[in-house]
């Protein structure tokens, strides 16, 4: 209705005026009053006062102005809003008043929300923040895997996949890609890049479109037909965004190849470093592969039809599996089909773990910084106890002190936040700078909406956590007694006990984190303590490929030359060759040992990786041999085919038994793979990261199976980086038109496998020492303040002749008493806890013993330092002056 | 808010000013005159509840109030009762009749 919109609408006008114009509508009831009077007065004065008389009268007869006008106010309906402004402004004024217990509070919340919301960013942009892909949620990735072997996410092979698709009925479609590297040639400067073979019907599924172009027909890649799709980045990079791209060509591995599309810069799929995609065609064995069962080098990504669970699917997907099994014994044996939701697949569950891990983490410390403060509001309500007790015999009501009680703890914790969010930002920054590069979107962390109001929320809530407690406290002294006593009762039994039982939670936070850290650094030091197997200090790292239309014996020549001349370079200690010296993901494969007789020749599916490798490699790399020999230059393409193995592979097919002479067959016993005879046992190389056991490793010497692409690994005497552009020289003396890539060291890389685990212990390590600091302080601040409230009784006790000793230890035991209460409870909490932790930890379990010795202690000691300080300070009391002092 | 003490004076004061004012349009004096010479001694009403009565009506909207020039030419402020007053005063009126007409019936056998 018109009408009523209208009173609303004068209604808010009037609030609005009532609120802001305070000073407008005071004139006006003053005027509207001083009428009154006047009129009155003009009234008596005409039945005959005297003009003073009039007035007084006039005066009399309205009753209490003040209360009136009071009243007239309170008829505004804004007095909530108004009293809290008071509130607000008198508790700004006391906090300026007191700028270090200000300081402190707002120090100590903004640390803990700050690193709540640092944390908590990341925790949203890697964990929350939806995919950019069409209802991310129904896609699922499909792996092979064998799970006798506990291998779960492997590749699969083209033949098995056609059938995964024309079989399920779960599933809309399935697609499948491989990420593979490739020379951008054609340029002066040749570019390895990323390149994603995929099926065309990648992007539909995904539910991305391309920015302009399209991409690739099912026709195109029936055909064979070189047309690529580019990134945003290369576009950007190498075309200048201009959209004349699609006319021109791009060559890739010599081979001129038409643009035919770009993808949006959101697009990174599988990752940010795929630049560019192929129809999967192109491969360059796609005759053999297209008949290939087993595993292989495809991943399945597929979207699953509405309503169907990944559960339902799992299932339908391991009859399928079975029945392959069943179909093809030779190939699928013991291969099942693992799904795995797109954003666990992103994330790694790995990564997910330790990131709720550091969020609890740091929710455990903003809890421990709330404690604290809670404990310094209560400390400073017995100062403020008096003031508190003179407003309530002033006639204020409970509720209207807690109200300003509760208002001083939301202005200090949302400036605490304000701080936060400052500290947040810089936090953000330090953690993706820091924090490992493999972790999915973490660069995308960043301060948005959702943060701010994370942000806001959290300080909010922590204001009221840490500002009720000590409100309900304070606002139900008693005001007769605190007035008429001098002594505070604020400091008498029941508040020291609702402080006492607040440094029990403190510490019974504390301890738990502590532990966490503990295991964590002790997983470390396992792992720095871990034998990779080889001696990785000073070993440069350089990835070398001759041109791509190069043969096979102009490798081998190209490669013997390298090793030759490189180890001959002043500075170069030794230098060999290997395909890849890190093992990434799970590589597997069939393996057929040689029996009595060709029929009886057992083959298995086992995890192992082959690498072809050049004769000064052990060497190189201070590899011990157990037993045979190293490759050398005889183990050419004219002689007998060798291979050397390691420990774990001999031990797995010969125990007991030497495996020297024995030979094995890469593929099954049918394959024409030639029989290679060991020639070599060597030590275990810890490959895949330190944390792994070493799987089964086959090394071939590349004079008999040549590669293209190798890596280069020089042992310098000097610092290795050092020799990088004389060696880089070298290769190109050599052959000037060979692609030179990934300049490293075999530390740095080394390095980066464990960066995770850096990362995660050092945040840990870092919040639980915050705790650790917070809970002192928290438990010196209760002593200190209990000894100046004793001094009296610690005055009589020495006036009666207690000694020193006594006082001393009178204090330190009332600490202590609390603080090992605190360590009990944080114990026994922490026997679950940690558990949580068990698939991160290394070399220790999850109730690691001396972890769970060490930490109580350190948080013990800690306790006891800072009860210390406090209680000598009791023990010098002088009893004179004490019992003077009140 | 503070609490609305002797609630039967003031909601009686409240309809009264509201029956007042559907007179016409009122500053403050008026209505304290006329207050006086309607309730005589039986209701004793002094300013200092009148005009918060007065702005308690203005905040719920049902009178409203304007500047304007008195009978002697000074500024003052006028209350006239607005649609809601109107149809309030009507609703509390008719309440006030079945009220007191329940009384006066108990009463009258008593």
């Amino acid at each position: 209705m018109p009408e009523e919109d209208a009173v609303s609408l004068k209604r808010i006008t009037r609030r609005w005026r009532a609120l802001f114009r305070r000073d407008e509508l005071e004139r006006e009831l003053n005027a509207e009053l001083r009428f009154h009077i006047e009129h009155e007065t003009a009234q008596n004065l005409r039945s005959g006062m005297d003009q003073e008389e009039a007035r007084y009268a006039a005066l009399r007869s309205f009753g209490g102005i003040e209360q009136s006008k009071e009243e007239c106010r309170d008829a505004r309906g804004v007095r909530l809003i108004e009293e809290s402004w008071q509130d607000v402004r008198y508790c700004v004024r006391m906090l300026l008043k007191n700028p270090a217990f200000t300081a402190v509070v707002v120090l100590t919340l903004a640390l803990g929300i700050g690193a709540n919301t640092a944390i908590f960013s990341v925790l949203n942009s890697v964990l929350l923040r939806p995919l950019p892909y069409q209802d991310s949620d129904r896609l699922v990735f499909l792996w092979s895997d064998t799970p006798k072997q506990n291998t779960r996410e492997m590749g699969s092979a083209y033949a098995n996949i056609s059938d995964w698709n024309n079989q399920n009925q779960s599933f809309e479609e399935l697609a499948f890609f491989d990420p593979t590297s490739v020379t951008l040639t054609g340029i002066n400067d040749p570019e390895q890049v990323q390149s994603v073979h995929a099926s065309a019907n990648l992007f539909s599924l995904l539910g991305v479109a391309p920015l302009i172009g399209r991409t690739f027909s099912p026709e195109e890649e029936q055909n064979q037909v070189h047309v690529v799709v580019l990134s945003y980045g290369l576009w950007q990079r190498r075309f200048g965004g201009s959209r004349s791209v699609i006319a021109q060509t791009l060559e890739v591995d010599n081979v001129k190849s038409q643009v035919i599309g770009v993808m949006p810069e959101r697009f990174q799929f599988p990752g940010k470093n795929s630049q560019i995609w192929e129809p999967h065609t192109l491969v360059p064995d796609w005759q053999r592969q297209k008949t290939q069962r087993g595993t292989g080098s495809w991943r399945v990504v597929g979207r699953l039809k509405p309503n169907f669970t990944v559960q339902q699917a799992q299932t339908e997907m391991s009859s399928i599996a079975s029945r392959l099994e069943q179909a093809f014994p030779n190939f699928n044996k013991g291969l099942g089909i693992n799904l795995v939701p797109f954003q666990i697949q992103v994330t790694g569950t790995n990564v997910r773990l330790v990131l709720w891990m550091i969020f609890g983490a740091v929710v455990l410390v903003l809890l421990i910084a709330c404690t604290n403060v809670a404990n310094l509001m209560l400390a400073r309500g017995i100062v403020r106890e008096r003031e508190i007790a003179i407003r309530m015999a002033l006639g204020a009501g409970r509720l209207r002190l807690i109200r300003q009680l509760l208002t001083e703890s939301a202005v200090l914790s949302l400036l605490a936040g304000l701080f936060g969010l400052l500290l947040a930002t810089a936090g953000i920054k330090g953690l993706i700078s820091f924090g490992p590069k493999d972790i999915p979107r973490l660069d995308g962390a960043e301060v948005d909406l959702r943060v701010i109001a994370f942000a806001l929320g959290v300080s909010l809530l922590t204001g009221l956590l840490f500002g009720l407690v000590p409100a309900l406290k304070v606002s139900q002294s008693d005001p007769g007694g605190t007035l008429k006593e001098s002594r505070s009762s604020m400091g008498g039994l029941s508040g020291r006990r609702t402080r006492g039982l607040l440094v029990i939670a403190e510490f019974s936070l504390a301890l738990p984190l502590l532990l966490g850290a503990g295991l964590l650094l002790r997983s470390f030091m396992h792992l720095q303590a871990v034998d990779a197997g080889f001696d990785p200090a000073r070993v440069l790292l350089i990835q070398t490929a001759p041109a791509r239309n190069s043969t096979t014996d102009q490798w081998r020549v190209f490669y013997q030359q390298v090793s030759e001349r490189i180890a001959a370079l002043p500075g170069v200690e030794a230098a060999g060759l290997i395909e890849e010296i890190l093992i990434s993901g799970n590589p597997d494969g069939l393996i057929t040992i040689e029996g009595g007789s060709p029929d009886s020749s057992p083959s298995a599916r086992i995890p192992f990786r082959r690498d072809v490798i050049s004769e000064g490699l052990f060497q190189t790399l201070r590899v011990p041999l157990r037993t045979g020999r190293f490759f050398n230059v005889h183990d050419n393409q004219g002689a007998v085919p060798v291979t050397i193995i390691n420990e774990t592979m001999a031990r797995q097919f010969w125990p007991g038994e030497g495996a020297l002479g024995k030979r094995l067959k890469l593929g099954p016993a049918q394959s024409p793979n030639p029989w290679l005879t060991v020639v070599g046992v060597v030590g275990d190389m810890r490959r895949q990261n330190l944390e792994r056991q070493p799987i089964a490793q086959i090394f071939l010497p590349h004079l008999q199976s040549p590669e293209r692409r190798m890596n280069l690994l020089i042992r310098t005497t000097a610092e290795s980086t050092q020799l990088a552009p004389v060696v880089r020289d070298e290769i190109r003396a050599i052959d000037k038109t060979v692609l030179i890539s990934q300049v490293s060291t075999l530390e740095s890389l080394l390095a980066r496998t464990s960066a995770q685990r850096r990362f995660q212990t050092w945040l840990l390590t870092l919040f639980s020492t915050i705790a650790l600091l917070l809970a002192a302080v928290g438990i010196y601040g209760l002593i200190h303040q209990s000894v100046i409230l004793r001094t009296h009784e610690i005055g009589i006790r020495l006036a009666l002749g207690a000694k020193r000793r006594d006082v001393l230890r009178l204090v330190v035991t009332q600490g202590m008493s609390l603080a090992a209460c605190g360590i009990g409870m944080g114990l026994l909490a922490a026997f679950g806890l940690t558990r949580v932790l068990a698939g991160l930890l290394f070399g220790v379990t999850a109730t690691d013993p001396a972890t769970f010795m060490a930490a109580p202690l350190l948080l013990a000691m800690v306790a006891f330092l800072a009860c210390y300080i406090p209680a000598r300070r009791a023990a010098k009391v002088d009893p004179m002056v004490a019992l003077r002092y009140e | 808010m503070k609490k609305q003490k002797a609630d039967l004076l003031q909601g009686t004061l409240e309809l009264l000013v509201l029956r007042l004012l559907r007179a016409g349009r009122f500053n403050g004096w008026d209505i304290m005159q006329r207050l006086q010479l309607v309730s005589g001694e039986v209701l004793s009403v002094t300013p200092g509840a009148l005009y918060p009565a007065l702005h308690r009506l203005e905040e719920r909207g049902l009178i409203s109030a304007v500047w304007g020039p008195s009978d002697n030419n000074r500024r003052a402020k006028f209350y006239e009762l607005t649609a809601a007053g109107r149809k309030q005063l009507e609703a509390e009126r008719k309440e006030w009749e079945r009220f007191s007409g329940a009384v006066a019936l108990i009463l009258r056998d008593a």
